[in-house]
């Protein structure tokens, strides 16, 4: 992987919802990139915006709603954010596929597993022998009997087979970059593993970069190369994952860290971080994190904090805090 | 489905209804008598005088004073047998929900038959045996929508059964018929309220219908159906004499529709999907 | 698959023996079926003989297993109005006239509905979402009789562009065709639509739209092939309703099918053919929606393998 070379770069996202009670901001601002053969880890509570940010960069925005506001999103070096519905087609699954959360309810349960790989591989050009292609795909995602399964329905699969197979679908394009959001969260414990594994070895067999979005700190020390932590809409840290981890420069990091439950240490309790996100169209002008934040002062709660350098003084590592320096 | 302004469409049509209930003191005429020298006059507007405003039919009877009185029969007819068919179907539709077992599987079993016989089947049968007379469109009208009230009722009383206070109400060493009447009724009143306005323009209809067919209200009752019967071969030359007792069907059960639908959204959203 | 068939096949036999008890006491229960089969002025002799001919004088339920041994074969007595033929015969004539204005409604219902119910979906809060709602609204506020004649007078009286009524080719069907399906294309559009809006917003749609596949795909093969299961269960209905309606209409427009004569027959005090009339459209109802449960079981995978 080189450092230099990103294949996805999100730069100034702003993303609204046009709800009944007036227009909400609910990815304000956000800028990261992904190399080529990299995983990203997106991490955050639920309602930080780690998904519209996903949504945003399909253009798969709840409709009518959902809305890119500003910025821009630049795959392989092309735009995303001006193109057309048609040719924004072009590009969904071929050079950017997408992996959901439940796959209980993301495959279309009137078609054949086999059906809709065999879909996905149309939509990229395959012609021929499309059967055996989309048998051959599901063996690459480890779905056993995959001669027979091909021609199941989803009801008759379990959720970690259901899983591999949009794996499959996601993959059918060759696309450069996969986001895969909480694609484990529906997932038994033990079936969680062997997916990650699963998308280790895609990863390692065709290169693809992956944008991995979840709110599971254990599951990107595990998968992740670098990792952005999101909280009401915003970045507020960013870096390689062992700099993250070892030095979080972040007070929502910390939080976040001391949350995961430890292997070698009996946890009773999770650490719980006090109060809940804020509703977005709560916001004020200060940092989003300071009602919560156990350090805050008035300044974090009146001014938008500025993007420091990180703790671990690595150059990719950076944090918006102004109380970055206190964290030890 | 709508965002249109309900209340004030409902209200604006509710406002064309009402001077039916006071139809004896507002109709200029009576709407039975006869009068052989204006047979067949026009509408104002279109040759007629304000004598006979929306004209006459062929026995020189005022079509105004005949659609005001034949409201009655709309109105009447679908509060009489809804208020028979919500009864009945609420009793069984709580038998069924409280007591389950085999009496619940033959209540419902026997509401998919009556959903199953079209009505005006029934009414085609009965009227051949008996003529058709006011007690007939009842007994159709509470065959018809009886059903829709044991469905929903006994639905809301499997989920009531279950909740907390019914069950502190068991332990407490209610019985069975206290329970349904002090605990689960009550909370089942909205969704009766609801249902039984969203059946009234389905009556109205049903019962325009029959009386239409002649398997309905009998003659000379000046009843919405019967008098849109009456003007059917004249069509031709005297067009207004289906045309408005038509549209007074129309605008009633548009206005009860919106109504209906404004006190579901109201009242009992959770009925929005049946 | 099977069982959930022969479930339903067995449920519609039952709903059938219950609607045959239904008319069959019907005829006995309200008074003197004699009154309703014979003229006023019938001679003792005619009543003598039509008594022994019904098996009046046998107990009710050997009468009842006669009528259902009958029923089964189709002979429900000679026609009282038409003479020298069997009821069934007089229905059984009238019944593709029927069939021709009632499947030229159905598939007005179809061809309008549903397209008009997804598109109304897929654009939703437009103007063509607000002329759905208005011909929703509409179709369940018309009275169908009322709308028949209205239709009848515009378009065949003042503009000339049809025939008033009768019996006769395409031109003397589209206006009771229209009639008889505008009720059900209000019905039809407002199911299809709220169907489409739910899945709309399943996972799978968003799962098709992600992995690159056409609008018009997205909308077609994955989200109406799921809707399609509430307008499919809903056929049943519009099978019943267009039966009913055919009574309505084809007595509006004189359309000479088996709704125009049961009203006939009744203006005739014709019981044999009522009675016939009634229980052939029950069964036609009860067949229509085990089609439907075919259908059901067709569209979704999970039935079908229950």
């Amino acid at each position: 992987m080189t450092q230099t070379d990103p294949i996805l770069r999100v730069e100034n996202l702003r993303t609204e919802l046009a709800l009944s009670s007036g227009a909400i901001e609910v990815v304000r601002g956000v800028s990261f990139s992904v190399n080529k053969g990299e995983t990203l880890g997106i991490v955050g509570e639920s309602g930080s915006g780690k998904s519209m940010t996903a949504l945003s960069i399909m253009r798969v925005l709840p409709r009518p709603i959902g809305r890119i506001a500003s910025g821009s999103i630049h795959l392989n070096g092309r735009d995303l954010v001006p193109l057309s519905e048609t040719e924004m087609t072009r590009i969904r699954g071929r050079e950017i596929g997408m992996i959901l959360q439940d796959p209980h309810t993301s495959l279309n349960p009137v078609y054949t597993v086999g059906n809709q790989v065999i879909e996905a591989l149309q939509i990229n050009q395959q012609r021929g022998g499309l059967l055996q292609k989309a048998i051959d795909l599901l063996k690459k995602v480890n779905v056993a009997d995959a001669e027979r399964r091909v021609h199941a329905f989803p009801h008759q699969m379990s959720g970690g087979m259901k899983q591999r197979v949009v794996g499959a679908i996601s993959i059918a394009g060759a696309p450069k970059v996969i986001i895969a959001d909480e694609p484990t969260t529906a997932l038994d414990v033990t079936i969680q593993l062997q997916y990650l594994e699963l998308l280790e070895q895609i990863q390692q067999e065709t290169g693809t970069a992956i944008v991995f979005i979840t709110h599971d700190l254990g599951i990107v020390a595990r998968l992740c190369h670098r990792l952005v932590v999101m909280y009401a809409g915003r970045i507020v840290e960013e870096g390689t994952v062992d700099d993250v981890f070892d030095a979080p420069s972040h007070p929502y990091t910390v939080a976040l860290l001391h949350s995961v439950p430890h292997v070698d240490r009996k946890v009773d309790r999770l650490y719980a971080i006090e109060g809940n996100p804020p509703a977005l169209h709560e916001i004020g002008q200060g940092c989003s994190f300071a009602p919560r934040c156990p350090l805050a002062d008035e300044r974090c709660r009146t001014v938008a904090p500025p993007t420091v350098a990180g703790r671990s003084k690595a150059p990719d590592h950076f944090a918006a805090c102004w109380k970055s320096g206190e964290l030890a | 489905m709508r965002r249109l302004p309900l209340v004030p469409i409902a209200l604006l049509l509710l406002v064309l209804i009402i001077p039916a209930f006071f139809a004896q003191w507002i109709a200029p005429h009576d709407p039975y008598i006869s009068n052989l020298r204006a047979r067949l006059q026009p509408p104002v507007g279109f040759g007629g005088t304000w004598e006979y405003p929306l004209g006459t039919d062929r026995l020189g009877r005022c079509m105004f004073s005949r659609i005001l009185h034949g409201a009655k029969y709309a109105l009447g007819i679908s509060m009489v047998g809804i208020a028979i068919g919500a009864i009945l179907g609420t009793a069984l539709g709580l038998i069924s929900g409280y007591l389950r077992g085999w009496v619940d599987v033959v209540i419902m079993r026997l509401v998919d038959i009556t959903f199953a016989l079209p009505s005006i089947l029934l009414a085609l049968a009965l009227a051949a045996i008996s003529g058709p007379s006011l007690g007939l469109v009842v007994l159709v009208v509470v065959f018809v929508i009886w059903g829709f009230f044991a469905r929903q009722v006994r639905a809301e009383a499997l989920s009531l059964r279950e909740r907390d206070f019914v069950a502190r109400a068991r332990v407490a060493g209610a019985s069975g018929p206290r329970i349904v009447l002090r605990y689960i009724l009550p909370n089942i009143m909205n969704t009766i309220i609801v249902l039984a306005t969203l059946q009234i323009g389905v009556v109205i209809i049903l019962e325009a219908t029959l009386s239409f067919l002649g398997i309905g209200i009998p003659r000379p009752a000046p009843a919405w159906g019967l008098l849109v019967a009456d003007g059917r071969q004249l069509i031709v030359s005297n067009w207004w004499i289906s045309l408005f007792p038509g549209l007074a069907i129309l605008l009633t059960v548009l206005s009860v529709n919106l109504i209906g639908d404004w006190l579901r959204d109201w009242l009992d959203p959770k009925l929005r999907q049946a | 698959m099977l069982t959930f068939l022969l479930k339903r096949t067995l449920y519609a036999l039952i709903s059938l023996l219950v609607i045959t008890l239904i008319v069959f006491s019907l005829s006995h229960l309200s008074g003197n079926p004699l009154d309703a089969l014979l003229p006023d002025d019938a001679t003792p002799a005619q009543i003598e003989q039509v008594t022994r001919h019904l098996g009046l004088d046998r107990p009710i339920w050997v009468q009842y297993l006669t009528f259902l041994q009958n029923a089964a074969v189709g002979d429900f007595g000679d026609s009282l109005k038409w003479k020298g033929q069997t009821a069934a015969e007089v229905v059984w004539q009238r019944l593709p006239a029927t069939l021709q204005l009632g499947g030229l409604a159905l598939l007005i219902s179809i061809v309008v509905a549903l397209p008009l119910g997804v598109m109304a979906a897929v654009y939703k809060n437009t103007a063509l979402d607000a002329v759905a709602t208005v011909i929703a609204l509409l179709g369940q506020s018309l009275p169908a009789f009322w709308l028949g004649l209205v239709l009848m007078w515009i378009f065949a009286v003042i503009l000339g562009w049809f025939p008033t009524s009768g019996y006769g080719g395409l031109s003397h069907m589209i206006l009771p065709a229209i009639a008889m399906a505008w009720f059900q294309v209000a019905a039809l559009t407002r199911l299809t639509r709220s169907a489409m809006l739910e899945v709309l917003d399943a996972e799978y749609i968003k799962l098709a739209r992600v992995k690159g596949v056409r609008e018009r795909s997205v909308i077609w093969k994955h989200a109406f092939r799921n809707a399609a299961i509430v307008p499919v269960t809903y056929f049943g209905v519009l099978a019943g309703s267009l039966l009913t309606g055919s009574v309505v209409i084809e007595t509006v427009f004189n359309w000479p099918g088996t709704g125009w004569l049961a009203i006939t027959a009744i203006q005739g005090r014709d019981f044999p053919v009522v009675q016939t009339v009634v229980l052939f459209f029950a069964l036609l109802f009860l067949l229509a929606n085990l089609i439907v449960d075919i259908l059901y079981a067709l569209i979704d995978p999970r039935i079908r393998n229950t």
